[in-house]
């Protein structure tokens, strides 16, 4: 599973983010809930997610992080 | 002369303040004792791990080095049994004294035991700590049908539980609705449709009488005040906590349900603070004395407590909280004190989105989201401005509210 719900910048821009299989994931992933983030971060992963914005530039999301929402999602 | 700090407790609270106590004091003592076998976990995502949608690993946060990277003396599986004020010691259940300038109390609570028959046999959970899950997990992949007690947010955890394990239930309330201190009958019902969409069927005016035993001590029945019984060998009960203070009782430490501390998570004794969930703080938001179990909270008030375990008076703790639920496929937020308040407004879009404010002398100080959670930074700004609203309620509870709908004064309210 990698539904992408919002596109990426590269080299350093805004990251996007990917629908993850929770099974799949290797011991060293970090894995937070939505309320573990940041303010930040919580409202950027959040317009993410319904589209309202296309792409996440926060200091809290680095890529390979993974967020449980309603779903599980990966940083890109 | 270095100056030696005690953390009680290694949740995201005392670890929080071990770290911002290192970065703020670099030659210190510090040390962390905690009763558990294991260091700072993902509280949060345990019942993750319990629905068997997440391994072990990714839980932990800090392993043991972590602490000795620091230069933190981290205790595990060590129980204070008593604290001495005056001597400025603690001591441990080995009988060890730990001296300490300051004294941080972040002990958390423990689950409240149901008062009922059985409610101690084999079969029956409780849901807190890494341990807990691991149990549950274990269990409920073995069983047939479940029982959950707690209409609260640790209850409809354990409610999702027993659905993604495919494990039928019953979802036994005392009330009408779940979570009826902050949800309406028709905000709630979002949740019930959820909660049957997966066979966990919400079972009204209910609760347990008491628990019925196989001859080898398994649960097998809930019977509830009605005589109604219902099948269970597995059940999940989530009915509060009772927070750890009994070994301040002879202290000079002023506790109610809580450590009460002002609003520099300072107690009555100048060198004794506490932080999590065991708190009863000032808070400043709200005006009056409150509790916050919430992960984000808890951290907060360690990092503050240890700024002002090193000066008093540095920084003080203000902070709207949140908690989430995301077992759905629609998300759920509460935010602030949604069970407080004098005052409230409420509103339904569709099957799936639902809100509700709850107001104190006119401000908003907590609410409930589901289904669409965009509001929220413009609720929370509102209530950390103490701005005076509840008079525009049609404003607040347009589908796509703005701050600038609202007829506001020029100076937030203090």
């Amino acid at each position: 599973m990698s539904r992408s719900v919002s596109n990426s910048g590269r080299h350093g821009g805004p990251r996007a983010l990917v629908e993850c299989d929770p099974t799949e994931l290797s011991a060293g992933d970090r894995v937070r809930d939505l309320d573990q983030l940041s303010a930040e971060a919580h409202r950027m992963f959040l317009d993410a997610v319904d589209g309202s914005t296309r792409g996440i530039a926060s200091s809290d999301l680095s890529p390979g992080d993974v967020i449980k929402f309603t779903e599980y999602y990966r940083v890109v | 002369m270095t100056q030696s700090y005690v953390i009680i407790g290694d949740g995201v609270a005392g670890s929080s303040a071990a770290e911002t106590l290192r970065e703020e004091e670099p030659d210190a003592d510090i040390t962390v004792i905690t009763d558990e076998g294991e260091a700072l976990y993902n509280r949060i995502l345990i019942k993750e791990f319990a629905k068997g949608k997440l391994p072990e690993a990714p839980i932990s946060i800090h392993d043991e080095s972590w602490y000795d990277e620091r230069d933190i003396d981290l205790r595990l599986n060590t129980l204070v049994v008593d604290v001495d004020v005056d001597g400025h010691t603690v001591e441990t259940h080995e009988g060890e004294e730990i001296a300490w300038d300051k004294l941080l109390l972040s002990m958390g609570g423990t689950p409240t035991q149901l008062p009922v028959d059985n409610s101690d046999a084999e079969g029956v959970h409780h849901f807190w700590t890494f341990q807990d899950a691991r149990s549950i997990k274990s269990h409920i992949e073995e069983a047939d049908s479940s029982v959950v007690v707690g209409a609260g947010l640790l209850g409809i955890d354990l409610a999702a539980i027993t659905a993604a394990q495919d494990v039928e239930g019953k979802y036994l309330m005392r009330g009408n609705r779940w979570w009826r201190y902050a949800l309406s009958k028709e905000g709630a019902e979002i949740i019930h449709d959820a909660l049957r969409e997966r066979d966990v069927e919400p079972v009204f005016d209910s609760g347990v009488d008491h628990f019925v035993t196989d001859d080898d001590g398994r649960v097998t029945t809930a019977v509830d005040p009605n005589g109604d019984e219902y099948d269970a060998d597995f059940v999940g009960i989530a009915i509060g906590l009772n927070f750890n203070t009994e070994i301040l009782q002879d202290t000079p430490i002023e506790t109610d349900t809580g450590i009460v501390v002002d609003e520099y998570m300072r107690t009555n004794h100048d060198d004794v603070f506490a932080a999590g969930d065991i708190t009863e703080f000032d808070d400043l938001i709200l005006g009056e004395r409150a509790q916050n179990g919430a992960w984000g909270s808890a951290k907060e008030q360690g990092s503050i407590a240890a700024q002002n375990m090193v000066d008093y008076g540095s920084e003080p703790f203000e902070w709207v909280s949140s908690y989430s639920i995301t077992h759905f496929d629609f998300p759920f937020l509460s935010f602030g004190h949604p069970t407080l308040g004098d005052d409230e407004a409420e509103a339904k879009y569709s099957d799936t989105e639902w809100r509700r404010l709850a107001f104190k002398d006119g401000r908003i100080v907590g609410g409930v989201l589901i289904g669409d959670l965009s509001p929220q930074t413009k609720y929370k700004q509102l209530m950390r401005e103490r701005r005076v609203v509840s008079d525009q309620k049609d404003v607040l509870m347009q589908q796509s509210f703005e701050i600038d709908d609202l007829e506001l004064e020029e100076t937030p309210a203090e």
